[in-house]
């Protein structure tokens, strides 16, 4: 994400750098921009609050959701930024789920290419089959 | 308070706060340091080849900070303090590096090396500029505000939420309804703080509905 038009470039630096942490909130909306293709110039307006709120929102910690007082950080933070709580939980949701979703296909598909990997040089490895005689 | 005596001060809590887990410290930190560091490196080395190098430097600063806090000894200076020397250090690495590589001298007289300070010893932040630079962009914000909501009380509400004020007694007297029961000034202020930002999203004039 890159909020340079509507910052100090050294804020923007550092939303854009945070952007690579998991931990912080720049992070989600990056991943969110790119699940939902959203520029930088429409962000403040999908998120409707200011682009500078979207800045502050940026570096805000990343609320974990599997916490009992997730709702009460989302509240928090879209208090801070103006933006509807109920739209940053699921933005945070929606990131947090795609994610692993994404991870686990990886994971499957590593295990995948794993065990076609292993068939394949057992195969190179193995002496060729004989093939049953036929009947005389 | 002068403004280096609130940066500290503000600074120490939000410290804190940070490690405590709280979500918005993080970026009230940045906010509060980021235009006094930049202020105060650009002060220092004025005659700098990239002015870019300034904010590099500062944001290094602060995002080493943010994501390790920890690493930060309240006991041993203070976060300005601690901040700004990590800045001044990069800021002066990369001046080095990029002197030998380009073998020519820099005006010493611009950029001077200098021992590190001791951690309790405090630099710049301290003239009216700082003052001016933490105000100007929250006028930013509250002008920009000020002109899709017109309500006196509302812009107060929102001030309090810009200013990460979470105890519910001060929106309720802003509201008027503090002599109502706990509950419902919790439910009535949740109401106005969702209708203001809903007036917000929108650009509209927000509706009276107290």
């Amino acid at each position: 994400m890159t909020i340079h038009s509507n910052s100090t470039s050294a804020m923007g630096e550092l939303v854009k750098r945070l952007g690579r942490n998991p931990k912080f909130m720049a992070y989600v909306l990056c991943r969110y921009q790119d699940q939902e293709e959203i520029s930088d110039e429409n962000l403040p307006a999908v998120l409707g609050t200011l682009p500078e709120l979207v800045c502050r929102l940026a570096l805000c910690r990343k609320p974990d959701a599997d916490t009992t007082n997730f709702a009460e950080r989302v509240r928090e933070i879209a208090d801070y930024t103006l933006v509807d709580e109920s739209l940053l939980a699921n933005i945070i949701r929606q990131v947090g789920s795609i994610e692993a979703l994404s991870k686990s296909s990886e994971h499957r598909f590593l295990a995948a290419a794993r065990d076609h990997g292993d068939i394949a040089s057992e195969e190179e490895s193995s002496p060729p089959t004989k093939k049953p005689e036929g009947k005389k | 308070m002068g403004d280096i005596d609130y940066l500290n001060a503000t600074g120490e809590g939000l410290h804190r706060e940070l490690l405590d887990g709280d979500p918005l410290a993080s970026s009230k930190i940045a906010e509060l340091f980021l235009r006094p560091l930049i202020g105060a490196l650009n002060r220092k080395f004025h005659n700098l080849s990239d002015a870019h190098l300034v904010n590099h430097a500062v944001a290094d600063a602060l995002l080493n900070y943010l994501a390790s806090p920890e690493k930060f000894d309240p006991t041993r200076g203070k976060l300005f303090t601690y901040l700004w020397v990590a800045a001044q250090s990069d800021l002066l690495n990369h001046i080095e590096g990029e002197r030998k590589h380009a073998s020519r001298k820099v005006d010493e007289k611009v950029v001077e090396l200098r021992p590190g300070r001791p951690v309790n010893e405090t630099e710049g932040g301290q003239d009216p500029e700082t003052a001016l630079l933490l105000a100007e962009e929250a006028w930013l914000i509250q002008t920009k505000i000020n002109d899709i909501i017109s309500d006196e009380s509302d812009r107060q509400v929102v001030g309090l939420m810009l200013d990460g004020v979470r105890d519910t007694a001060h929106f309720a007297k802003i509201l008027g309804i503090n002599e109502k029961s706990t509950e419902e000034q919790a439910l009535l202020v949740k109401r106005n703080k969702d209708r203001i930002k809903v007036a917000l999203q929108r650009g509209l004039k927000p509706r009276k509905s107290k």
